[in-house]
């Protein structure tokens, strides 16, 4: 397969959120925050290349938001170049491993950042359509390929 | 001599079952008679040259057997030629005879007077008459064996033999298939090659090797002692290097092997051309230089994401680099070669190229001294470049560069050579660079980072940049500065006067009242306690905060600073000048006793810490002065700074001082204090230190009915139900149980019985959680082997056959042991401890009365015996994954929560048609954990889903 992107630009990885005392704290309540959805999904691996897709910098941490009074979760993603053919796969896999991590009360809308692909509003409808993720999960194929991306336990 | 038997010899050899008893006996009698082989022989002859092949074959084997059993030096050499002569003859017989004959060869050439002129002679026929390769595999390792013994017992014969000798040898070991074989020849030919001069045949011999390469090989798995492929490996890799003749062949077959995709071949060859480097001459190498580089720059950038062929290309090159690491000349030549394709990229830090450059370039600089100097020289200046000519080089990229940098900088340190660099302009233009930083403000992790490259650079520092970080360091030193302490410690080894002056002078001789600033001071200069020309200042102004300073959060800061040092440093010298330049004991003592107890009991405990740590790194006679002068006026019971004192002095006493005269009237009064006493604190210090007693006194009478006074005392105290007591006898249970005193298992055999008592019950508890805990403060001088096993051991005796019966506590205590034993020996007794963990677990977390602590250290042991894949695990996997799922929603305990969590993840390592029936069931489940309150079981929680929805995943893509 020929790649699309030869050379992307990568960035520094984030480090380690720091553990504070509060959080071993048992009476305390640490609520889900932009940073903790972020933690879950940016070791994904990039389809094409051996990178996680923070180090890509599709996914930012300022482009996630949270909002738990609503259980709204919105994440906005970048893909390197404007006529990416994976940003799809991308979504999906993005989405797929949030619905695994998050508790089910969130609505999780996942979709590009605006003005960053040729075909953002048709993309944008696929991630939103919630009959058409759960139907490309029963295809066995495309199921291992979003795994794979996932897998990546080696980095956490 | 005659034959010892009445029947024709070929009868005799028709008869299987007796040659065995006529050839010992022959045997024998040819030895204790001296008599002659040849006479043997004539006497076989009928069987020798009988027409039926059977009976000639046994009659050699015959003749084999009988050589074989004969001593090594029994034979004569005009014996042993008319023999080897008789064999060669045999060899033109029918090829069933042959494995006869090589076995009787291979007893010949083993004997002592074996002669040498015979040794051509019987090899020149083997190589014609026996095909080797077309013989079995014994037989094959015989022919080896032969040619083995002869070369190296009759080197100038062969020698002389020349090249037909070689010939003959490569055509015997062509194309051996068996790794056994195998093994025996690559270990000898090497040698072989060294001793014999391949001539011409060096291409032929190198071809027999290279046919190998890369081994290919997976040992049948039932073969006990198998050799593995790894084994072989090596062994090749060396006979491909033991001629230097071979490095024009060598060095294209690594390459060619290189291009494979497997990764085994890839690894093998960057082996080979690692060590054919360190083993071949410079200039072969040089030769081939060229299209190694070529090769290793395929495999190294961008490369593969293979960890190994990774680290492995980047030892061939360093390999290389050290074989010329002489020869200036050349050592350029390949550096630069290098660095024609990598300094492009070296200069443009956002490549994906960056990365794997910089790591090759500093594998380079890493080799030696010259390379080192060599790939300075480049990057000084890229240093500089990236500092200078980008003006909008932000914060974080400056940080990169200079983390970079310090990499290159520590090779130079480690190398020695910092101090030629000391007036190079690269590195006064890079100090200048690191002087901007600090005047400009900026990000702190940058200033982290420049503040490291300088404490890298002390040693070359320019006089005026280091008055500029004089003055920033004195502002810093207000503040906690891990990285700036240690910049300053470093600046004080190398100028510790200037230090003095313009750093130190204004922070010595003051009597702080600020107790953060203090603190900050006090850890910045206690390190510097190792500079000699700084102790005495430092010394002085801590005295002066300790005891002439009323405050007593500035003494605890100071006292905290002085434990940690003493505890950090290796050396006893610091703590031997406090004690005799300075007299800290004595004045500790003082401070002690004229301590406020109301107020100051955190002060007091922290000075007989500090006490018994500089008590520790005395020589015993010391230790003993000190002792006798103090302890016989201690009043123990009256007064708690004596307490403090005694504590202090005894803490950490060397276990050869003797205490016989003070023993029992402190065992007498330190009990008193403990059972009476209404003090938490003092009661603690107290039973510690009766603890650390009793493990160090000796197994004798005197001790003993000592000992036995203080359990009769204890024992009428638990009858009035004093708690205390029942504490107390844990903490002595524990000083014994680990110097192994033979009294020991009848306390702890009283502890568990307390585990039924109405009202003890929970002190008897907490009595084998003391047995299980380690104390940092807490002294045993005396350790038996192997005495963790022995509590466990006991406590099974006392617990065992009442698991019905066991009560809440009973497990709590059991637990407590369990988690002190070690893993091996609970893994030897899983199927007792088993059945008490999974009870401990399940009643633990029963909703009204819950067990946290209990269920925690359970499930910490399951979570090893998961680690280890042990069958255990497996056969009660079904109610494992059941208790797991309720424990991560365990409400009392976020631990217990991650805990289980990680147990569940951990259980995905195991066969996956073990797992899948649960994969439903857990992934469903473990969604309630995700909306947990607190982070981390969260974290746990998902990591664990994620595993159990990835079931098999890894094996697929594998």
């Amino acid at each position: 397969m020929e790649l699309e992107n030869i050379n992307p630009n990568v960035f520094k990885k984030s480090d380690e959120r720091i553990i504070t005392e509060k959080e071993w704290d048992e009476s305390c309540i640490d609520p889900i925050d932009a940073r903790e959805v972020f933690d879950l999904i940016r070791s994904i691996n990039d389809p094409e290349h051996p990178l996680t897709l923070e180090e890509l910098h599709v996914l930012e941490e300022n482009h996630i938001t949270v909002d738990n009074d609503k259980n709204e979760i919105r994440v906005l993603f970048t893909p390197t170049i404007p006529h990416c053919s994976m940003a799809t796969l991308i979504g999906l896999s993005i989405r797929v491993k949030l619905l695994r991590s998050l508790p089910s009360r969130y609505k999780i809308s996942v979709a590009i950042t605006p003005g960053t692909h040729t075909s953002e509003n048709a993309i944008n409808k696929q991630l939103a359509d919630k009959e058409r993720i759960s139907a490309s999960l029963e295809n066995s194929t495309l199921l291992e390929v979003v795994n794979q991306c996932i897998a990546s336990r080696s980095n956490r | 001599m005659k034959f010892p038997w009445t029947q024709s010899i070929v009868d005799v050899l028709k008869d299987e079952g007796k040659v065995d008893e006529k050839l010992q006996h022959v045997a024998k009698s040819l030895v204790k008679k001296g008599g002659d082989i040849s006479v043997v022989v004539e006497e076989l002859g009928p069987a020798l040259t009988h027409k039926d092949v059977e009976i000639r074959l046994k009659g050699t084997k015959f003749l084999s057997d009988l050589l074989k059993s004969l001593p090594y030096e029994f034979l004569t050499t005009d014996q042993l030629k008319f023999i080897t002569q008789f064999y060669i003859d045999r060899m033109k017989d029918q090829h069933s005879i042959t494995p006869q004959v090589i076995s009787g060869l291979l007893a010949i050439v083993q004997m002592k007077n074996f002669p040498s002129t015979e040794a051509v002679h019987i090899l020149s026929q083997l190589f014609t008459q026996i095909p080797c390769q077309s013989q079995v595999r014994n037989d094959r390792a015989n022919i080896f064996s032969i040619i083995q013994v002869l070369s190296e017992n009759h080197h100038v014969e062969l020698e002389a033999y020349g090249s037909d000798f070689i010939y003959g040898v490569i055509q015997a070991v062509e194309g051996e298939r068996d790794p056994r074989n195998l093994q025996f020849l690559f270990d000898f030919l090497p040698r072989f090659i060294k001793s014999y001069p391949l001539k011409h045949f060096s291409e032929e011999m190198f071809e027999v090797f290279s046919c190998y390469f890369p081994i290919d090989f997976y040992p049948s798995p039932n073969d006990p002692k198998a050799i593995t492929r790894d084994v072989l490996a090596e062994k090749l890799k060396i006979c491909l290097c033991a001629s230097k003749d071979f490095a024009q062949f060598c060095y294209p077959l690594a390459l060619e092997k290189l291009d494979s995709d497997l990764t085994v071949a890839k690894l093998d060859s960057l082996e080979l051309l690692s060590y054919a480097a360190s083993i071949f001459e410079a200039k072969s190498t040089l030769e081939h230089f060229e299209d190694i580089w070529q090769a290793l720059k395929n495999e190294l950038l961008p490369g593969s994401n293979n960890k190994e062929i990774r680290a492995k290309a980047l030892e061939a090159i360093v390999s290389i680099i050290k074989a010329v690491e002489h020869d200036k000349a050349n050592l350029e030549l390949i550096l630069s070669q290098i660095f024609t394709i990598t300094i492009g990229t070296l200069l443009n830090r956002d490549s994906n190229l960056f990365k794997p450059t910089l790591e090759l370039v500093i594998k380079c600089a890493e080799a030696c001294d010259h390379s080192c100097m060599y790939v300075a020289n480049k990057f000084l200046p890229i240093t500089i470049t990236e500092l200078t000519t980008n003006e909008e080089i932000t914060d974080i990229e400056k940080r990169e560069v200079l983390e970079d940098f310090l990499k290159i900088l520590q090779i130079i340190t480690d190398k020695n050579i910092l101090k030629d660099y000391a007036n190079d302009n690269y590195m006064l233009n890079i100090q200048k660079q690191l002087m901007k930083i600090f005047i400009s403000p900026c990000d702190s992790e940058l200033l982290q980072s420049t503040w490291k490259v300088i404490t890298k650079l002390v040693p070359i520092l320019s006089d005026e940049n280091r008055i500029i970080i004089y003055s920033k360091l004195k502002v810093e030193l207000l503040k906690p500065s891990p990285q700036e302490d240690e910049c300053l410690l470093e600046l004080a080894k190398v100028y510790p006067n200037e230090v003095h002056k313009l750093v130190l002078e204004d922070f010595l001789l003051k009597n702080y009242d600020d107790s953060v600033l203090a603190k900050n001071i006090f850890t910045t200069l206690s390190p510097m306690l190792s500079v000699a020309e700084l102790r005495e200042h430092i010394i002085e102004v801590i005295c002066v905060n300790l005891f002439n300073n009323k405050s007593s959060l500035i003494q605890l800061v100071v006292l905290e600073v002085l434990r940690e040092i003493l505890t950090k440093s290796k050396s006893p010298e610091i703590a031997m000048i406090l004690h005799t330049e300075w007299r800290l004991i004595i004045k500790l003592i003082d401070l002690i006793k004229n301590s406020d107890v109301e107020n100051a009991q955190k002060v007091m405990y922290e000075a007989s810490i500090v006490m018994s740590l500089v008590m520790r790194t005395l020589p015993v006679e010391k230790q003993m002065e000190i002792i006798d002068n103090y302890l016989p006026s201690m009043k123990l019971q009256s007064s708690v700074s004596d307490l403090y004192v005694t504590s202090g002095i005894l803490g950490f006493l060397d276990a050869s001082v003797p205490l016989q005269g003070h023993f029992e009237q402190l065992i007498d009064e330190l009990t008193k204090l403990s059972l009476t006493t209404k003090d938490d604190e003092t009661r603690k210090i107290a039973n510690q230190l009766i603890c650390s007693l009793f493990n160090r006194a000796p197994i004798d009478d005197k001790h003993r009915k000592i000992l036995d006074k203080i359990l009769d005392l204890i024992k009428d105290e638990i009858k009035k139900h004093n708690h205390h007591a029942v504490i107390m006898l844990g903490w002595i249970a524990k000083g014994l149980l680990a110097s192994g005193h033979p009294d020991a298992s009848t306390i702890l055999e009283t502890l568990s019985e307390l585990l039924d008592h109405p009202k003890l019950s929970k002190a008897a508890e907490l009595a084998f959680e003391i047995i299980s805990l380690e104390y940092p403060e807490l002294h045993l001088p005396l350790l038996k082997h192997l005495f963790k096993q022995k509590i466990f051991v006991l406590a099974m005796k006392f617990f065992e056959g009442k698991l019905e019966k066991f009560s809440d506590h009973h497990l709590t205590a059991l637990a407590h042991i369990l988690q002190i034993t070690p893993h091996v020996v609970l893994k030897m007794n899983i199927d007792k401890i088993g059945p008490i963990l999974f009870k401990c677990i399940e009643s633990g977390a029963d909703e009204k009365d819950p067990h946290p602590k209990r269920v925690l250290l359970s499930l910490k042991i399951f979570n090893n015996f998961i680690h280890d894949k042990h069958k255990f695990i497996l056969t009660h996997l079904q109610r494992l994954v059941k208790e797991f799922l309720k424990l991560s929603q365990f409400k009392q305990s976020m631990e217990v929560r991650i805990v289980a969590c990680k147990c569940l993840e951990s259980l995905t390592k195991f066969p996956l048609f073990s797992l899948v029936p649960f994969k439903n069931d857990v992934t469903h489940e473990l969604a309630n954990a995700l909306d947990d309150p607190k982070r981390l079981v969260r974290n746990a929680a998902v990591d664990a889903r994620m595993a159990w929805f990835l079931l098999g995943e890894n094996e697929k893509s594998e």
